[in-house]
């Protein structure tokens, strides 16, 4: 039962912040919390949230990008979720385990828009985790590689 | 530069420079592989590959399970859409023509991608035709991905070769490096034994020729010496031997008191021989350090008194007069070291003037003077110098001293921690001085 209030008070919440919105109030990402509750961030809920700017090369494009969309930070933060690492889903299944640190350490996007272009399930989209690498000459490793998850559909607390 | 020297520099020098050579080639393979090694970001492609076979698949499987409107086909078609759009770009593109699939690949999914439902809701016809061509696309795909595999896998074989081949070049060099360090160390150690060998033998020489210096100056020392003794010897021989002959020739017509007088001069003349030969020993004992000063604090006035007595009967008719500051008078000194010394000095002063000595006795600024005063004829600045060299008699000697007097009293005087000064006025005398120590030299220190 605690979880369904849950669930609803954050939607509640989250649609406040996007009050206006209502056309694009359309599911984004899905987040389950440390303490097992669910949330849900919706496309005005991620616009509401300071929007930031990355140009950066990626492992699977040419040239630099540019990607915009909230910090991974501030997104974890709107939906309440608090833990030492996040499991990251993709629409595929893909799932990967992201230390909370990095987010911290980086400024880590949660991209919405490439290019100036929103990025959509039929290519990279909803939402991208994109890593400054062209920043840190560290991100620049497999291993980082694995955290930009593309597809991302799904957040839960580890 | 002889063959040896540049065997010496020059082969050390070479290893020097190749061993730094070595290590440098070394340090650059080492950072080349570093360098390699970092930046080994290659496409993930047989992944990328195996997930758009994997779409594909899951596409096709709910083709076959749904009605061809169900909203999750549209759903997985996006995902298999992603994925091959994802081939399409960049690195990925590449990667297929490098595996040589980019064109089986290209044709069949865009064929997959006209099937759009997103543009065109899927009929039952159109989504058999769509199952075909999933069919189609498979094949490439398929093989694309066991490619990868194939191209990867070469791909780390030969990287790591090239590593293997690098690192192997990298321990040659760093053992050859090492091994010419270890020559070098070797013949470090070795030149340096070698060093120390010859400087031994510098020593040796140095040595030998300090021996022959020392041995020449003591020939060189007997010689004066015999030069010197054989013509003091002649006069007092020839005295002896007149005096003898007088009193032979005249046996018999010879006063007792002129026989007294020449036996006398006999016996004066002796003794002035065997003070020359004690003086020669003793300039020889100082020579070998075998004369010791004991010194202690005594009166230094009552035996000068005696001595100048001595000397007075000695040379009957000479003026030798004591002037002492005071009575007694102490000084620190060795009384028969001093009374030699003097006593050299008294005589070079009766032997150089015809007047008056006077021998002056006093205390200054801690030390106690010996000051024997002559009125002779003085001695020239430029001969000052010399005076007090062995063997070496002043221009106006005369034939007389045998110039092992005023170098005797020197060494005595600084035998006690003293000195001789001298001062000359040509013309009107000079003035020996012997300076000796008023006390001990720890009490004046105290």
């Amino acid at each position: 039962m605690a979880g369904i209030r849950s669930v609803f008070s954050g939607v509640v919440v989250l649609g406040l912040m996007a009050s206006g919105a209502a056309a694009r109030a359309e599911h984004l990402l899905s987040f389950l919390r440390a303490d097992g509750s669910v949330a849900e961030l919706d496309v005005a809920a991620f616009e509401a949230l300071p929007q930031h700017e990355i140009i950066t090369h990626t492992s699977v494009t040419d040239g630099p990008q540019r990607f915009t969309g909230p910090l991974m930070r501030d997104v974890l933060k709107a939906a309440g979720v608090e833990a030492k690492s996040v499991l990251a889903i993709a629409l595929n299944d893909y799932e990967i385990e992201i230390p909370t640190s990095d987010f911290t350490r980086f400024d880590v996007l949660a991209a919405t828009e490439m290019n100036g272009e929103a990025l959509t399930p039929r290519d990279k989209g909803p939402v991208w985790i994109v890593y400054p690498r062209d920043d840190f000459p560290e991100l620049e490793d497999i291993r980082y590689d694995f955290r930009w998850v593309w597809q991302l559909t799904r957040i839960e607390a580890r | 530069m002889t063959p040896k020297r540049r065997r010496h520099t020059g082969l050390p020098f070479g290893i020097v420079l190749l061993s730094l050579g070595l290590l440098i080639f070394g340090l650059v393979r080492l950072t080349g592989i570093e360098k390699s090694m970092r930046l080994s970001l290659e496409v993930n492609m047989l992944w990328v590959v195996g997930q758009a076979e994997i779409e594909l698949l899951r596409l096709d499987a709910v083709l076959a399970r749904l009605p061809p409107s169900d909203p999750a086909i549209v759903e997985r078609f996006d995902l298999l859409a992603s994925r091959l759009h994802l081939l399409e770009d960049g690195p990925q593109q590449r990667y297929l023509e490098d595996i040589g699939q980019a064109q089986a690949v290209a044709a069949p999914a865009a064929a997959v991608l006209a099937f759009d439902p997103n543009r065109a809701p899927l009929t039952e016809a159109r989504a058999t035709e769509l199952v075909q061509a999933l069919e189609t696309l498979r094949e490439p795909l398929h093989r694309s991905a066991t490619r990868a595999m194939m191209f990867e896998w070469e791909g780390v074989s030969e990287r790591l070769e090239t590593y293997r081949g690098a690192v192997t070049q990298v321990i040659l060099s760093l053992a050859l490096g090492l091994a010419m360090a270890s020559y070098l160390g070797w013949r470090l150690v070795r030149d340096q034994r070698e060093l120390l060998r010859a400087e031994e033998l510098r020593l040796n020489a140095v040595r030998l020729e300090q021996d022959l210096r020392e041995e020449r100056a003591q020939g060189a020392y007997w010689r004066d010496f015999a030069a010197v003794v054989s013509h003091q010897f002649r006069t007092p021989l020839a005295v002896i031997d007149s005096a003898a002959q007088r009193i032979m020739r005249r046996q018999g017509t010879i006063t007792p008191t002129e026989q007294i007088t020449r036996l006398e001069t006999i016996r004066n003349t002796v003794s002035d021989l065997t003070r020359l030969v004690d003086a020669a020993l003793l300039s020889g004992q100082i020579d070998n350090d075998q004369k010791v000063a004991d010194c202690a604090r005594h009166d230094l006035v009552a035996p000068l008194r005696l001595l100048l007595q001595d000397l007075g009967a000695r040379h009957p008719g000479r003026a030798l007069r004591l002037e002492a500051e005071r009575e007694p008078l102490e000084a620190w000194f060795d009384p028969g070291l001093t009374l030699h010394a003097v006593m050299n000095l008294l005589e070079n002063a009766l032997r150089h003037s015809s007047e008056a000595v006077v021998l002056r006795i006093f205390e200054a600024e801690g030390r106690v003077a010996c000051a024997v005063v002559d009125k002779g004829p003085g001695i020239a600045a430029e001969d000052l110098e010399r005076i007090f060299d062995r063997f070496r008699r002043g221009p106006h000697a005369g034939g007389d001293g045998s110039g092992i007097g005023l170098w005797t009293a020197r060494r005595l005087a600084q035998l006690q921690g003293g000195t001789i000064e001298v001062a000359s006025w040509p013309g009107v005398g000079s003035m020996f001085t012997l300076w000796l120590r008023a006390r001990a030299p720890v009490e004046e220190a105290a």
